[in-house]
């Protein structure tokens, strides 16, 4: 039960850090994400949790402000073109399974920090998938509380 | 404009944006030809008309082009009336029909719908029916990325097949399972030493003193150096014989140990089952006499559109990374959704 390097040939999701990191256009992420797209003809996917974060951060403007402004709402259109075009893992009953093994097994001061990094490891590995992230550690701490059946978790890691 | 298949819908929606569409349908030649122009992947895709109907007062046209031996693209025109004094904007549709599910159909259907889709505008001509239009596509960009990958996946078929005589029904969808192998087989045949995500797998031995040497060295060495005499891949229903394969496991444990004691003791040389797992999280296969990859060169067709390749991914990208820059951080900061980072918790501190 271990984090490993993903191979080149490894299908990936990006962790939200990365995601961010691309919205931010910082160069490790998105020549990650060019050289990932030349290698594999296919874009990272995203998990179903990260979609939740993304729409959180809008819908948290909209009860905030009562609406989004007409800038907002054409941010949120891209973010939700870029989605469609990454593809979404869904978050189902096998990652569900996956993500109650390992966060009932995290410390609890980590469990609270780590939910998310939880639902979107155990949604990778329900789908086959690696993850793309920055924060190595924080899934080689997920990686020690995997299932028998998913043994290994395979991160690359994309970070500056 | 629609794009479909009968393996894969695609729907998209276009219009002619410029250009005149006169279709005087009597005057009808035998080498009546549609040309598309791609301006921005410099590419033009020419093909004989091989059908023409017309219908509701030439409203209605249908054109089926034989894009290849394998490949019908029809066109649909739908006329419009001019409303309010604007000209008429006719709609276009158009649709794949995959002669046959082979995997040729597969890589010029995907790439022609990649193409299509990734193209602001596309120059269609019909000198004989004094057609020129260009017409804009709104293709449904979540299409584009699955299509790149499918036309990755049948060119690689395509070789296989090249490699191993045979020919394949390839599925309107594949499977991660399906993929894997496909990529497997490939780089198996082509770089004939293959570094691969492994973490449990089963090979099938001979009970026989090598064997048993091997074994009890992966036991005490954690390292297992296999030797498969007939190493076979089942895609899509035929048998690939990749012939000898060595495969090397590190950081390894034999699972079923009581079987393979059993089984090995015989040494009579039957095969036998054993079930490796690792926590390196790949193995290293080694297939000398795994057929080759085809020297000779593709059809012309074929060649053309694999040497699109670097300018559909370079699209793909430009586009997907316009839209991943302008998702978030160009908001004043009091308008900025909340950090991702951000300590958020559906479990309060009480509750953990």
């Amino acid at each position: 039960m271990a984090t490993l390097v993903a191979s080149p040939s490894t299908l990936l999701a990006l962790d939200t850090d990365v995601f961010t990191d691309w919205n931010k256009q910082r160069p490790h992420a998105v020549n990650a994400v060019n050289d990932y797209l030349d290698r594999m003809d296919f874009l990272p996917k995203l998990a179903a949790i990260t979609v939740f974060e993304i729409e959180h951060g809008f819908e948290s403007l909209i009860v905030k402000s009562g609406s989004l402004d007409q800038t907002a709402q054409q941010i949120r259109s891209k973010a939700e073109q870029l989605i469609r075009k990454c593809g979404v893992l869904d978050f189902n009953q096998q990652a569900a399974e996956i993500a109650a093994h390992i966060y009932v097994r995290l410390a609890h001061r980590y469990q609270n920090k780590h939910w998310r990094d939880v639902y979107i490891a155990a949604t990778a590995l329900a789908h086959g998938y690696g993850v793309a992230t920055r924060n190595q550690s924080d899934f080689e701490l997920i990686g020690q509380h995997l299932p028998l059946q998913y043994s290994t978790l395979l991160l690359a890691v994309w970070k500056p | 404009m629609q794009i479909a298949t009968s393996t894969s819908p695609v729907e998209m929606a276009a219009g002619v944006v410029a250009g005149t569409l006169t279709p005087p349908l009597s005057a009808l030649f035998d080498d009546l030809t549609a040309e598309f122009d791609f301006p921005a992947f410099n590419y033009s895709l020419t093909a004989p008309v091989a059908e023409l109907s017309a219908a509701d007062d030439f409203q209605r046209i249908t054109m089926k082009l034989a894009v290849d031996r394998e490949v019908i693209l029809v066109c649909r025109l739908n006329g419009e009336s001019a409303t309010n004094g604007a000209e008429p904007r006719p709609g276009v549709t158009i649709d794949f029909e995959a002669v046959s599910p082979s995997a040729r159909a597969a890589f010029i259907i995907s790439t022609l719908k990649a193409l299509f889709g990734l193209s602001e505008t596309v120059n269609w001509r019909l000198p004989i029916l004094q057609l020129d239009a260009e017409i804009r596509l709104g293709a449904p960009q979540e299409q584009v990325g699955p299509m790149l990958r499918r036309r990755k996946m049948a060119q690689l078929v395509m070789e296989i097949e090249q490699a191993f005589h045979q020919e394949f029904v390839m599925p309107a969808s594949l499977t991660r399972e399906e993929e894997d192998r496909i990529t497997f087989v490939h780089a198996a045949m082509t770089e004939r030493s293959v570094v691969w995500t492994f973490t449990e797998g089963a090979f099938t031995l001979q009970a026989d003193q090598e064997t048993r040497a091997r074994l009890e060295i992966g036991n005490q060495s954690g390292v297992f150096n296999l030797e498969i005499p007939r190493w076979r891949e089942e895609l899509f229903g035929h048998r690939l014989r990749l012939g000898h394969a060595s495969v090397a496991i590190e950081n390894a444990t034999i699972v079923n140990t009581e079987e393979v004691s059993r089984e090995i003791e015989r040494l009579d040389g039957h095969e036998f089952r054993v079930v490796i797992r690792s926590l390196a999280g790949e193995a290293k296969y080694g297939f000398p006499d795994a057929p080759r990859a085809p020297e000779q060169k593709p059809d012309e067709l074929i060649e053309e559109l694999i040497v699109l390749r670097p300018l559909l991914i370079e699209a793909f990208f430009r586009e997907v990374n316009e839209l991943a820059a302008g998702c978030l951080p160009d908001l004043p900061e009091e308008e900025l959704p909340p950090p991702f980072d951000e300590e958020v918790s559906l479990v309060s501190e009480g509750d953990a």
